[in-house]
Formats: structure tokens, C-alpha cells, sequence
């Protein structure tokens, strides 16, 4: 057992008593903080599976050395799909549109009209499609990729054109798996409201964070000694970087075409959800997301040197993780607690019980993985890899 | 300025590379070298640094931005302010959008326009043209040039070393660019004024329209002038006209010259429809089925006489059409000749 997998898990199973006894207490704010720690580890696990394939599917050579990290972290899927029980079984007490008799009068009409989809037995049926999609794809992406350690010649080339046929279909799969998985879990959550875009402002995010944590893994691995000493180089960092600029302006451009419609027109029940998560220290933490996903990130980026710089692109790997945090809780906890941020012990607990357990499985399952894809056709371009 | 270019060819990248580096030991900087594809250790050898063109581009992006979001802001905000809605006059998330284009094709702008700038691109003349054999630096040769000399022992030297170095052979070459571009300059700006003196306000600020009514008589008009009131006169009795077709023409008498007459009017008018060797092979005649235009080698047309292919073109046949105001009398009868010639080895 090494020491990620070890100290993880004692986080896991420390978060796991704390949730417990938060459960008893105020299950309703111990359930909603879940939604939120829940929330920001699936769509950094996703956002590591969808650059996988979009790797594949591009044909992008820089990315060879650095799939085994991305594939890494995706392994925590199966981890994912058995932490997802809490989301299931605390329904009723997650969401309002659960019990629409506890509505107040205005929402519950409204409310009313969207049985037919927000109903707990098909909420449940959905969740479990999404997660066996999401487990599938992760388990062929990896038993493939896994495979091609041992071929040569004609047969690797032929199991790598496989492998982007494979992800160019898993690609729509997740895609829109994930967005009906915000749409329920996240969206849901303020059951009169619905912005069509959100589902990709959520993979937006997400996929920027794992950007963020295969800069941070790149970075760790490719030290002196470390397994990936000497094939992962300020070439790649640089490449990684303009992957994280573009999706930094992505995340923006998202974030942005959606405020600014419902901004420009003001109709009061798109606007409301903006209303409480711009007011009061909501609005604050807003800015504070806005500047540390968008500003700081876009003008470190900007020039070439800094992205060839493996240290910083660690840092700025962690400010996004931190971002993520703070973005997801963002669109988490106002459902809760609409005046103002409320921090609750509850919120460190689940983020605990969620990371540590995803990230101990993760790293338990990378152990038995090479740390290069050694029988890609394209590795050996890919460590000759320089930018253009 | 006038500047003395030394030139040199080699075969192989390998050789360019090490005179590269040893004319930059012995302090020669300015080397310029072309070569067919990406030579990576080149940029390295000729100390090549990255281009800075990034702050320019950063610094024109935000132009862009300021002066996007300051039209918006002068138009809606101080020009002339609308209340839309109850929404504030300053509206930062509307203009945001526009400010973003702005500042995107500002950038880009300031990008494309940075690399002409700094690559002095477009080049129209440049002394290497003049070289023969230099086009072969896109094909499988190095060349290496240089100019500005301290003297003409400094030349000579770097020559020397060029020789060495394993170069083919070496060119002295003089010139300037600055004449041509100097040239191409007095050419624009005549351009720039003669086009300009061009008065677009047709009708009002010269008077076409009193050009255009000049007393004149129409096709069959009218005329008050002459008793049979016709504007068109009969030309009298007995006249001759200038260009009077020659009844016959013995075609199997012609000379050259009248030969290569009728090919080269064969081509501009007959060769659309009825192909270049008259056999109808022709895009024009592809496209006129059901009625394509026969074949001059087939059969029906090789038995037509040379006095009936003259009527024919004269006067037309079918949906050609006659061609008297564009082939003079001894050109049609050319253009005869040369049909005749093409029809030479077609079964009768």
C-alpha cells in the first residue's frame, strides 16, 4: 500500500464516520454538502475519461506520455459509481421536488408539471444508466489501453484506430450522460429553474480541474527519479497548457452566454438563481471563481513561457482543483442556504469521504499500470514531442 | 542602398548547417539561408530567437478592447442613451460580447499584419531571383546569402570560407531593393490618384446624360431629312464594296501565310464548338446535345465543297450561326483552307 493510497484512506473512512454522525444530526445539510463533494470528484473523473478519448479521437501525439495519468485518474470510476448510493438513497431529503406538498404554493404548480420526469423511481433508473454508461466506457477505454502494453507491429496499430473509433462513440455517450446527470443531480436541486447550457458549464468545469490534476500528477511524476522522469518534458507542460487555456476561455465563454441571457431577459424565474448566488457572500464567491477559473488562469497562460514551466503549471493545476471546489459549491449549497454562504464542518467531511476513497482506489489501481502506454505506435513521437 | 549579396549553393543541409556555424565564429551575422524543408538545427546555428511579436499582438488585443468597449460605452452611455427595459444605460454584460470580438480581431489583425511586418513580406523582387538556378532552393538545394560588407576583403574571405565549407559555387550579386520597392511605390500612388480622379457621382457631378443624348438616328428610325423619310441610306447603284469576296478561291493553291491565317482564326472561332482538330470534341459542343455540332472530319461535311463551306460560314447553317462580321471575305476563305487541311486524312 503506498502512502497516497494509505493516507486517502484514512481520510475516506474519517470523512465516512464524520458524514455518518452528520447524517444523524442534520441529514439534510449532511445529504446537500454530499451532493456538492459528490459532484466535484465525478466531473473531475469524467473530465479525465473525456480527454482520454478526445486524445484518441484527435490523434493528439503530445498527450501519449501523459494518458497513463489521465487513465489514472479515470480509474477511480468504479469508486464513483458505488459512492453515488448516498445521492440515491437521500432523495427524498436532497430534493424539494421530492415532496412538492412542502412547496410553497407558486413553485409547487410548477413543480407539478415535471413529475412525469422528476419522479424518485425514474430518478433512480436514470442515475443508474448514466453510472453503468460511465463504468462501461471507463472499463473498455482501460482494458484496451491496457491490452495495447503487450502488441506490436500491425496489431498495435490496428487496436489504437479501434480505440478512436471506440472513443469517438463514447465521447457522445458521455457527453450526454453527463449532461442529464447534472440536469438531475445539480440542476434539479432548484426544480423551478433550468438553463439548457448547464450541463456543459458543469463538464466545463470539470474538465478543467482534471486538466489541473494531470498538470499536478505531470508534474509529481515527472521529477527526478519519479516514473515519468524524463518522458514527460516542459514540451508537453506547454501543450498541456494551451489544452488549459482553451478550456479556461471555454469555461468562461459558457459561464458567460448563460448569465448574460438570462441578465438580458430578466425574467424573474431564470433570474432568481442568479439573484441568490450573486447577492451577499454568494456574489462574493462568484467573483472569487470568476477571477481564480478565468483571469489569473487565463493570463498565466497567455505567454508560452510560463506554460513550459513545470512548477507553476502545478500551482496553477492546484488554484484550478480549488476553483472547482469553490465553482461546484457555488452552484451546490445556494439551494440551501439562498442568504448566504453557510459553512458547514459537514462540507469538509463529505469532500473527504468522496476524494479520499475515489483517490485511494485510483492510485490502488494505477500500481499495476505501466506508467507509458509502451506498445502505442505513438510513443515514441510523443516523447520526441517539442511545440511548434 | 545599394548592397552587394554573396550567394551560395550547396547539396546537402549538412554542409549548410557547418558554414553556417563557422561564418557565425567569425563573426558574420547577417546570413540568410533557404532551404526546401525545416531545417531545426538551423535555427540554432543561426542563433535564431523567438519571435517577440506576442507583446505587439497583446498590445494591439487590448487596443482593440478599449476601443470596442469605448464605442459602446461613447454610443450607449454618453452619445445616446436608451433605457431598455429599466436596465442600467451602462450595461457591462451587453457590451462584453462586442468587446470580446474587438479585442479577438484586433489581435488577429495585429497578428497577420506582425508577420508581413517583420518577414518584410510582401517581397515583389529580390536580388536571389536574379540568380539562375536558385528556384532549385525549393526543390533539393541550400543557398546561403549575405550582404553588407565592411570591405572587399571582408568579401573575399567569406567567400574563401563559403568554398571550403564544401559550397558548389558562389555568386556576387548587386542591387537594391529599396529601387524596386521605390518603383513599385510611384506605381501605386498613380494608380491611387488616377483612379481617384474618377468622379463615382454619376449624373450629378458631370454630365453624362447630355453624352448620352446626342441627335443621332436609331436602327430604322425615322428621318425628316430625306424625301423617303428613311435614316438609312441604299448605297447607290454600282457600288463596290471594300472587302469584296473573291468568288473562288483555290484552296489546294493556298501558301503558308493564308494557312496559318485560317488555323489561328480556326481557333478563335471555330475550335469552341467544333473542337481543336474539328473532330466536335469541344465542352461548348458537349453541351449542345441533342443538336451537337458536327464533326468537320465526318463524312456529310467532308463532301461539302470549298465553296459550300464558305456559304456556311458566311451565312450560317442550323443553330451556327453566320460569321461574315467577324471573318473578313480572304479570312473566311483561310479558314476554309485550313478545314480542308484537317479534313485530309478523314474517309471519304
Amino acid at each position: 500500500m503506498t502512502r497516497v493510497e494509505r493516507n486517502s484512506m484514512i481520510a475516506g473512512i474519517i470523512g465516512l464516520a464524520l458524514f455518518v454522525i452528520g447524517v444523524l444530526l442534520e441529514p439534510r445539510q449532511a445529504l446537500t454538502s454530499y451532493v456538492f463533494a459528490y459532484a466535484t470528484v465525478f466531473t473531475i473523473v469524467l473530465g479525465a475519461l473525456m480527454q482520454l478519448m478526445m486524445s484518441q479521437v484527435t490523434g493528439a501525439r503530445w498527450f501519449t506520455v501523459m494518458r497513463r495519468i489521465a487513465l489514472g485518474i479515470s480509474g477511480a470510476m468504479p469508486a464513483v459509481v458505488v459512492l453515488a448510493l448516498p445521492l440515491f438513497i437521500g432523495v427524498p431529503a436532497i430534493y424539494s421536488w421530492a415532496s412538492p406538498a412542502t412547496l410553497p404554493h407558486a413553485t409547487q404548480s410548477l413543480v407539478e408539471r415535471k413529475v412525469a420526469w422528476l419522479n424518485v423511481p425514474f430518478f433512480v433508473v436514470r442515475g443508474v444508466v448514466y453510472l453503468a454508461a460511465w463504468v462501461l466506457i471507463d472499463g473498455i477505454v482501460r482494458h484496451w489501453s491496457l491490452q495495447l502494453d503487450g502488441l506490436v507491429g500491425m496489431a498495435a496499430a490496428d487496436a489504437t484506430r479501434r480505440m478512436r473509433r471506440l472513443s469517438a462513440l463514447g465521447l457522445v455517450v458521455v457527453g450526454l450522460t453527463m449532461t442529464f446527470a447534472s440536469f438531475d443531480w445539480l440542476m434539479s436541486l432548484d426544480p423551478t429553474w433550468y438553463s439548457t447550457v448547464y450541463g456543459v458549464y458543469v463538464f466545463a468545469g470539470g474538465f478543467l480541474a482534471a486538466l489541473g490534476l494531470i498538470a499536478v500528477i505531470g508534474r509529481v511524476a515527472s521529477r527526478a527519479g519519479a516514473s515519468l522522469d524524463g518522458a514527460v518534458t516542459p514540451e508537453h507542460f506547454g501543450a498541456l497548457g494551451k489544452l488549459q487555456l482553451t478550456f479556461v476561455i471555454f469555461w468562461a465563454y459558457i459561464a458567460f452566454s448563460q448569465f448574460l441571457i438570462i441578465w438580458i431577459g430578466d425574467i424573474p424565474l431564470d433570474s432568481s438563481w442568479y439573484v441568490t448566488r450573486g447577492s451577499g457572500s454568494w456574489g462574493t464567491l462568484a467573483l472569487i471563481v470568476v477571477i481564480g477559473q478565468f483571469a489569473i488562469p487565463f493570463l498565466v497562460l497567455l505567454p508560452r513561457t510560463t506554460k513550459r514551466r513545470p512548477a507553476l503549471m502545478w500551482l496553477l493545476g492546484i488554484l484550478l482543483l480549488v476553483m472547482h471546489v469553490l465553482d461546484v459549491y457555488w452552484l451546490v449549497l445556494p439551494a440551501l442556504h439562498p442568504t448566504g454562504i453557510a459553512f458547514s464542518w459537514l462540507d469538509i467531511a463529505t469532500l473527504l469521504v468522496v476524494g479520499g476513497f475515489a483517490t485511494s482506489f485510483a492510485s490502488r489501481r494505477a500500481r499495476a499500470v505501466r506508467a507509458l502506454p509502451v506498445g502505442d505506435p505513438y510513443l515514441a513521437p510523443s516523447m520526441r514531442y517539442s511545440e511548434p | 542602398m545599394r548592397e552587394i549579396r554573396l550567394l551560395a549553393e550547396f547539396d546537402s543541409a549538412t554542409k549548410l548547417v557547418a558554414a553556417v556555424e563557422r561564418l557565425r565564429q567569425e563573426k558574420y551575422h547577417d546570413l540568410e539561408t533557404y532551404a526546401p524543408f525545416d531545417i531545426p538545427e538551423l535555427d540554432a546555428a543561426l542563433g535564431l530567437r523567438r519571435p517577440r511579436l506576442g507583446w505587439f499582438v497583446l498590445a494591439v488585443g487590448i487596443a482593440g478592447l478599449a476601443a470596442a468597449y469605448g464605442i459602446q460605452w461613447w454610443a450607449n452611455v454618453h452619445s445616446y442613451p436608451l433605457n431598455v427595459g429599466g436596465r442600467p444605460v451602462h450595461a457591462v454584460p451587453a457590451f462584453i460580447p462586442a468587446t470580446f470580438e474587438g479585442t479577438v480581431l484586433a489581435a488577429s489583425l495585429a497578428s497577420f499584419f506582425g508577420v508581413l511586418l517583420v518577414l518584410r513580406l510582401p517581397r515583389l523582387w529580390s536580388i536571389e531571383d536574379e540568380v539562375p538556378g536558385f528556384y532549385r532552393a525549393s526543390i533539393d538545394r541550400f543557398w546561403l546569402a549575405m550582404h553588407t560588407f565592411a570591405s572587399e576583403h571582408d568579401r573575399a574571405h567569406a567567400e574563401q570560407m563559403l568554398r571550403e565549407s564544401g559550397a558548389l559555387r558562389t555568386i556576387t550579386r548587386m542591387g537594391s531593393e529599396w529601387q524596386s520597392v521605390g518603383r513599385a511605390l510611384v506605381i501605386a500612388i498613380a494608380l491611387v490618384v488616377g483612379v481617384s480622379a474618377c468622379s463615382d457621382r454619376i449624373g450629378q457631378g458631370f454630365d453624362w446624360k447630355r453624352m448620352r443624348r446626342q441627335p443621332r438616328y436609331q436602327p430604322y428610325g425615322s428621318s425628316r431629312f430625306f424625301g423617303d423619310s428613311m435614316a438609312m441610306r441604299t448605297p447607290p447603284a454600282g457600288t463596290v464594296p471594300r472587302e469584296a469576296a473573291p468568288p473562288t478561291f483555290d484552296t489546294t493553291a493556298a501558301d503558308a501565310t493564308t494557312l496559318l491565317r485560317g488555323g489561328d482564326r480556326f481557333h478563335v472561332f471555330c475550335a469552341v464548338c467544333h473542337g481543336v482538330a474539328g473532330n466536335g470534341n469541344s465542352v461548348v459542343g458537349d453541351n449542345m446535345r441533342p443538336t451537337p455540332p458536327p464533326a468537320l472530319t465526318s463524312a456529310p461535311v467532308v463532301r461539302l465543297s470549298a465553296t459550300q463551306l464558305y456559304a456556311v460560314i458566311t451565312d450560317g447553317f442550323g443553330r451556327m450561326p453566320a460569321y461574315a462580321a467577324q471573318l473578313t471575305p480572304a479570312d473566311r476563305w483561310a479558314v476554309v483552307t485550313y478545314v480542308q487541311m484537317l479534313q485530309r486524312g478523314a474517309p471519304r
